[in-house]
């Protein structure tokens, strides 16, 4: 077992390190982009980029003589200095870039989201956001799914399990920006109940009702994909169970229906939905793209989206190793929880 | 059942001969009787099955034409797939001119339905001007008024409810249609480094300062506190003066101080700022001066935590008069009667806040409608518009719809009535002459051909302009059942054209994600071993990127993104599920028997997998592939929504449609409505659609996870 976990683990970051490097090396091919802001800042930024092994200080004559990855900085001092500064061949800057991330963890500097910060640190300032955003919307969606969906398999073919049902067909199959969109125009452009975007952090201290209603339609949005998808796992599973074998047996050993449908039948039930919300768990540190995007908040959703926009290639690059580890870690911690849930299931035996 | 037999026989046969032992191909010597044939009467052959020959595909689609929900899912796509075909053709209204009269037009599907989908709407807050006592006109540049008005007066269907508001803002439509209001600048807030307060000052225009003359200074004023001022703060009237004798020109700040100028009593009364008394020493006669007021906040110990005062005063000064005693000074331009007007002026005669501070006006008042309005008759209906003589004759003679008689003479005024022709129409020109009536003929300068041109004031109708223009598809008021986006545009149309070019997006790349996933999938799951090792590890690594990103990468290094472009980011990726889907069912039937079977009598790998494996496995690919067009929308749609800086796309597709319509919500909600409910019954319809498929080609999996 633990010699599953530690190949898996080691797996893990080689396949994190693989698709990083690619997209480091894929960005290189993309244009030069200088940070936003004083020229001063700028000539800090790209001298800061020369120390880190990326880029070489070069005078005009030989400035001259490369076309492409060459940033000219010019000063607005009497002299009207001009600063030029060439690229090293990509390969050279992506070995550096390894050297400087397990050296001194430098994962780069904004250009473009806080100029001049160092692209961890804003990928852990906007962390918390989405972080809380995310355990508010698991604390609703678990019970809410689990108990609907149970009370679906309980009243299967009645109205109540087609009305959930439709219900949940449809809320799986709404874009989450649809459904962010209606509730926008809805609660906050015609009724004005709900703030239309996120509150600032002074806002917030300013408004404190402002900032709690303004929750409601992010958690919303996060939960009714997660109750839908809760519901229609859990009704799936149970229906499967209270139609096994083993059930009846229980019944005519003369167990009450509460008593085998509790002890029984939602125990062997939940083997595939514990994985589920254990993976909800670790997805509480990535952010909804389009739901941060569209309601404006300084979440680590956004952060990539305005990154990707405004060609902030260090912060992409931070958000997206985070994303990467993320995802892996959720499929790895996944898979050990099946063995963990349900002793039956041991990953990774051999036959 | 002729098979039945067949195989029987020969087993009875062979009891037979496991019965007589002794009887050996050596000594057996057939005896007439021995045997003898069966059914003589009847000749053998494969009879034909009594029921109907059936195949896979057939059975699916008749489980499939058994679920009704699916039925219906796969009826509304049906529909939906020919109305994006059809539609892009069939609509005729005109989507690539810009057309500011149509633009926002609201959805319309019913006439006179009080409210409700029939193309009015309310309108609340239409600044009224306050001059005319009408709906204001819009403003250029220059804030000048324009021949265009915010809604027109004979499209209003309801009483207009007046009220009166006031503002502290400035904007442009303030400056215009604003009257009344405080001039307003507050006291400063800001420590220096000394921790001395910064000065403000409040100048007036410059004007001409006589020495022998006396001024009389007459202002209404008001102090309001901001959160709450403790003391009473000192207002400090100066005179700014410049003194141009030696020609050099001293900062204001600088003047403020008593030497240098001119001081008015220090002391403020109730409304009277009474005249100057002391004029500094070696001043002219005359000097350009301006005056002014320094107000000064006295309570400069309350801090907040950023080190500004907390409380300061603001003075709100409604008018002032400026009298010269003599009359020696012009003083015209000090005084004002209105605050907004004042500020607004842009001739120099605005009084200005000097010391870091800005012109502000304090409670302007503005005047607003709220009406019904109905925005299909102003699109459409007929309204008076001056039309010149050239266009008049293009329309009139050129197309033969009529005859008019010109009457007006250039060195004349305007021609009304009995002296202007009358407007004869014919038949077709009934039908489709733009130009009703007219109205009056007069001749008018006109820039661009330097000289008078005759100009005809007429009853147009503007759907028939419209109409003879290319703009709008029938020569009818127009019902838009989307409504029209800020160009004019037809949005039923540019929702259906959209998902058209969403859907071939959606259809290639699957025929693409097919081929590429089964070849793919095939070769990883029918040789097995290292060469499916090999090719799961490029999998996982490909797959392990985020889409959005290799998207992004592959649309940014190309440098455009066109069609093609946005096919090959869609498909770099989406032939990973397909391949993986068929890997798992090469799998599960390779090791067959009937395989094995095939393999043993010498069929070729190809054969196997084409012959054998595949079509076994089809039916969950099938399946997927249904629920791949929904997906290639969805992930179109979210990249177009998420990155319109990244993908500029060249092409409109559905995603870039929602993208632009989410940006205008607030303000005109009915098109994300619209183009949502669209995707919505396009995704619930394609994932029912998909679910009855899946649950036609495998039985088995009937309601695994509905």
């Amino acid at each position: 077992m633990w010699k599953y976990v530690l190949k898996r683990v080691v797996l893990i970051f080689i396949t994190t390190f693989i698709i990083l490097s690619l997209t480091y090396i894929l960005l290189q091919f993309m244009p030069v982009v200088s940070p936003r802001g004083q020229v001063a800042a700028q000539l800090a930024y790209w001298d800061e980029q020369v120390r880190l092994g990326y880029y070489l200080k070069v005078n005009a004559g030989v400035a001259a003589q490369y076309a492409e990855k060459i940033v000219i900085v010019d000063t607005n001092d009497p002299n009207r200095t001009t600063y030029y500064y060439v690229a090293v061949p990509a390969l050279i800057r992506y070995f550096n870039w390894l050297k400087n991330i397990f050296t001194e963890w430098n994962w780069g500097t904004s250009t473009a989201i806080v100029v001049g910060k160092s692209a961890m640190e804003i990928e852990a300032m906007r962390l918390p956001v989405s972080m809380r955003l995310n355990v508010i919307s698991i604390i609703i969606s678990v019970p809410a799914g689990l108990s609907l969906g149970i009370l679906a398999a309980l009243k299967k073919n009645t109205w109540i399990d087609s009305l959930i049902s439709t219900v949940i067909m449809v809320f799986i199959s709404i874009p989450s920006f649809v459904l962010i969109s209606f509730m926008l125009i809805w609660f906050s452009y015609q009724t004005g109940w709900l703030p239309t975007f996120w509150p600032s952090e002074a806002m917030a201290a300013a408004y404190p009702v402002r900032a709690f209603k303004a929750y409601i339609i992010p958690v919303a949005s996060l939960c009714f994909g997660s109750i839908a998808s809760f519901t229609r796992y859990t009704r799936a599973e149970l229906t499967e169970v209270m139609s096994s074998e083993f059930l009846l047996l229980a019944r005519t050993k003369g167990l009450t229906k509460s008593q085998t449908i509790v002890r029984h039948a939602m125990r062997n039930s939940m083997v595939p939905i514990v994985p589920m919300i254990i993976s909800e768990f670790i997805g509480i540190l990535s952010g909804s793209m389009v739901l941060e995007q569209l309601y404006q908040i300084p979440g680590v959703g956004s952060l990539f989206v305005s990154a990707l926009n405004s060609q902030d290639y260090g912060v992409l690059m931070a958000d997206m190793a985070v994303y990467t580890l993320i995802g892996l870690a959720a499929t790895l911690v996944v898979d050990l929880s099946y063995g963990i849930v349900d002793p039956r299931i041991r990953m990774g035996a051999s036959k | 059942m002729a098979l039945f037999k067949k195989k029987k026989n020969p087993e009875q046969n062979m009891d037979k001969i496991e019965l007589e032992e002794n009887i050996t191909a050596d000594n057996f010597t057939e005896k007439p009787g021995d045997f003898e044939y069966a059914q003589t009467n009847k000749s053998i052959h494969d009879t034909k099955f009594q029921t109907k020959p059936t195949t896979f595909m057939k059975d699916a689609m008749k489980r499939f034409a058994k679920n009704k929900s699916s039925v219906t899912a796969a009826g509304i796509l049906a529909v939906i797939i020919l109305m994006a075909i059809i539609v892009p053709v069939a609509d005729r209204n005109n989507i690539e001119v810009a057309q500011p009269d149509l633009s926002y037009l609201p959805p319309k599907w019913f006439d006179n339905a009080n409210g409700f989908m029939d193309g009015t709407g309310y309108v609340s807050d239409c600044i009224i001007d306050p001059d005319t006592g009408k709906i204001a006109q819009k403003l250029d540049k220059d804030l000048k008024k324009t021949d265009t008005y915010y809604y027109m007066e004979d499209a209003i269907i309801s009483d207009k409810t007046i009220t009166e508001r006031t503002t502290d803002i400035l904007t442009d439509e303030v400056k215009v249609y604003g009257r009344g209001g405080y001039f307003n600048f507050a006291a400063g807030r800001y420590l220096d480094k000394d921790g001395n307060l910064s000065r403000r000052i409040v100048a007036s225009p410059e004007f001409t300062y006589d020495v022998s003359d006396d001024l009389s200074f007459d202002a209404d004023y008001g102090i309001e506190e901001m959160k709450g001022l403790s003391g009473v703060p000192s207002l400090r009237p100066v005179v700014i003066a410049y003194f141009t004798s030696n020609a050099e020109i001293i900062p204001l700040d600088d003047f403020a101080v008593p030497e240098a100028g001119i001081v008015l009593e220090n002391t403020i009364t109730d409304k009277i700022i009474s005249t100057p008394r002391y004029v500094s020493e070696g001043a002219p006669a005359t000097f350009k001066a301006r005056i002014g007021f320094e107000i000064n906040n006295d309570d400069t110990k309350n801090l907040d935590p950023n080190g500004d005062v907390q409380r300061f005063p603001q003075l709100l000064i409604e008018k002032i008069t400026a009298n010269s005693i003599t009359g020696a000074m012009d003083v015209s331009k000090i005084g004002f009667n209105d605050a907004t007007t004042m500020l607004a002026a842009s001739d120099g005669s605005t009084w200005k806040v000097y010391s870091n501070g800005s012109t502000e006006v304090y409670k302007s008042k503005m005047t607003y409608a709220s009406f019904r309005y109905d925005y299909y008759g102003a699109a459409f209906g007929e309204h008076i518009r001056a039309v010149a003589e050239s266009d008049f004759r293009a329309w009139v003679e050129g197309k033969g719809w009529g005859t008019y008689e010109f009457k007006s003479h250039p060195e004349s005024g305007e021609y009304y009535g009995d002296d202007i022709g009358v407007l004869v129409l014919n038949e077709a020109g009934k039908e489709y002459c733009p130009i009703r009536s007219v109205i009056s003929e007069k001749y008018v300068y006109s820039k661009l051909l330097k000289t008078e041109i005759r100009t005809l004031n007429c009853v147009v109708s503007s759907y028939r302009q419209l109409y003879q223009e290319g703009i709008i598809a029938t020569n009818a008021p127009q019902k838009y059942i989307f409504g029209t986006n800020n160009n004019g545009w037809d949005f039923f149309k540019i929702v259906f054209s959209g998902l058209l070019v969403s859907l071939g997006l959606g259809v290639l790349s699957m025929i693409i994600n097919l081929t590429i996933g089964l070849i793919y999938g095939s070769l990883a799951g029918y040789f097995g071993g290292w060469v499916d090792i090999i090719l799961e590890r490029f999998t996982e690594i490909l797959g392990g990127m985020p889409w959005i990103v290799m998207m992004t990468l592959i649309i940014i290094l190309i440098g455009k993104s066109n069609f093609w472009v946005f096919l090959l980011a869609l498909c770099i990726t989406g032939w990973m599920g397909v391949a993986g889907l068929t890997r798992s069912q090469f799998y599960r039937f390779k090791g067959r028997e009937y395989v094995l079977a095939s393999r043993t009598l010498g069929a070729s790998d190809a054969r196997l997998i084409f012959r054998h494996i595949l079509p076994n496995g089809i039916g969950t690919i099938v399946t997927s592939c249904a629920f791949m067009i929904p997906s290639v929308i969805f992930s179109e749609a979210t990249i177009s929504y998420l990155l319109p800086g990244a993908i500029s796309m060249e092409v409109t597709t559905f995603g870039v449609t929602l993208s632009t319509a989410q940006a205008s919500i607030s303000s005109h909600p009915y098109m994300i409505i619209s183009a949502s409910i669209v995707m919505m019954l396009i995704m619930i319809s394609f994932n029912l659609f998909g679910n009855g498929l899946r649950d036609a080609f495998n039985p088995s999996l009937k309601g695994a996870d509905e």
